[in-house]
């Protein structure tokens, strides 16, 4: 019984987290007219008219799909930007991030504390407060307004380093001292040793990275005062009773990038998460 | 066995956005509204067909001419508003004065849907 109640308890929890998408994907297929007579109480402030709901379509149609994919190529210039920005950042973790983490956890170096003090209270810090030196950063740089504005702060970020970090000093010192013996270099240790030791690391921090700058939307509309270099969220900013079908469809497509990346690295992810966790 | 799967799904996803990227550019031009255009004529160019000539509420006279405009597809053709006033007219073409300055420029001569200042537009030889 007890446990019957958990399990409904668990499916009504459940279906609120998943309602978000369910109402996207029930959205995208009804046709323009029911979707602004359903919404037209919150998007038409001059009608008395309250918001309505069904749980499915009056009538399917596929005409916000048809319309989104073939006359709005808008969305694809910003779906590809969002695919170059993750593309992007993540490169950079793989080659900074990566080697700069493996260096914290299989090297002693003087000051090394500090040194990833002063890392764990850069990822602490929040783009509200790093928002204004790095607009002068930019500016100075001349990368206001490119894609290199989203991609340059990403690639160098701390977070990715924490987490491949957790995973690194999970390689017993013996691997590295048998590798040594055997006449590996540091460099070969790191791409023969390290690398593989610590793929599972490298992954969950990539898929917790690919979904942040997926959704990135406080830094493009800083950086970005160009609409043909926005990404992929901030697609449609003003949403309205022409629009409603589109901006379904957007945000439906838009969500399968992320589930897909989702599911393929989620146990990586889930390892990740339980090394940064878990108390050695 | 479901990596897989998800792989597969990727990659398919990822064909399906490249094809679209590119069938969406043909597609969405074909909906803009066509415009037939050209260079004004006469010797400093002030003479434009009557089909060029517009016409507003309140009895104003103008024309519309072609730009290149940035936009979230690159360089985009928008039509932008001239006021002119009408000198004479010559069987099916007038002289308009204020449209000299422009002579550069290639001219809505005729336009089969409503036209807007800003509007997108697609030139009859596009296809």
């Amino acid at each position: 019984m007890k446990k019957k109640l958990i399990f409904a308890l668990l499916a009504v929890l459940s279906f609120m987290v998943c309602y978000p998408a369910l109402f996207i994907l029930v959205g995208s297929f009804m046709g323009e007219g029911e979707l602004a007579e359903n919404l037209m109480g919150i998007l038409n402030v001059q009608s008395e008219a309250y918001a309505e709901w069904s749980p499915l379509p009056q009538k399917w149609s596929p005409e916000s799909y048809v319309n989104l994919l073939l006359y709005e190529p808008g969305f694809f210039t910003l779906f590809w930007n969002s695919i170059k920005i993750c593309a992007g950042v993540l490169a950079g973790h793989l080659l900074f991030a990566a080697p700069c983490a493996y260096g914290f956890a299989m090297y002693d170096f003087r000051f090394k504390k500090l040194l990833f003090t002063v890392y764990i209270i850069f990822m602490m810090l929040p783009f509200q407060v790093l928002m204004l030196p790095e607009y002068i950063v930019l500016k100075k740089l001349s990368l206001l307004n490119t894609l290199w504005a989203i991609i340059l702060p990403g690639a160098f970020s701390a977070f990715p380093v924490f987490i491949m970090y957790n995973f690194f000093r999970g390689i017993p010192s013996s691997v590295i001292e048998a590798a040594r013996m055997d006449g590996a270099g540091e460099f070969a240790i790191f791409l023969n040793v390290g690398l593989p030791a610590g793929a599972a690391g490298i992954a969950a921090s990539m898929v917790l990275q690919f979904l942040e700058y997926w959704n990135v939307i406080e830094q493009p509309m800083i950086f970005l005062s160009r609409e043909e270099t926005w990404p992929l969220s901030l697609y449609l900013p003003s949403i309205n009773l022409d629009n409603l079908g589109i901006s379904f469809a957007a945000a439906f497509i838009s969500l399968i990038p992320s589930l897909l990346i989702f599911r393929l690295g989620q146990d990586s992810l889930e390892a990740g998460i339980a090394a940064t966790t878990v108390k050695r | 066995m479901e990596k897989k799967i998800l792989t597969a799904l990727t990659v398919i996803f990822f064909l399906f956005m490249i094809a679209f990227t590119f069938i969406s550019r043909v597609t969405a031009v074909k909906l803009l509204p066509e415009v037939e255009c050209g260079y004004a004529g006469g010797v400093n160019g002030e003479v434009l067909p009557k089909t060029a000539l517009c016409t507003d509420e309140r009895g104003n006279n103008y024309v519309y001419f072609l730009i290149e405009e940035d936009s979230i597809l690159g360089k985009v053709t928008v039509t932008k508003r001239l006021p002119v006033k009408v000198l004479s007219e010559r069987g099916e073409e007038v002289v308009l004065e204020g449209t000299a300055e422009y002579s550069n420029f290639e001219f809505v001569l005729k336009n089969y849907e409503d036209l807007k200042e800003k509007d997108r537009v697609r030139r009859k030889t596009d296809g």
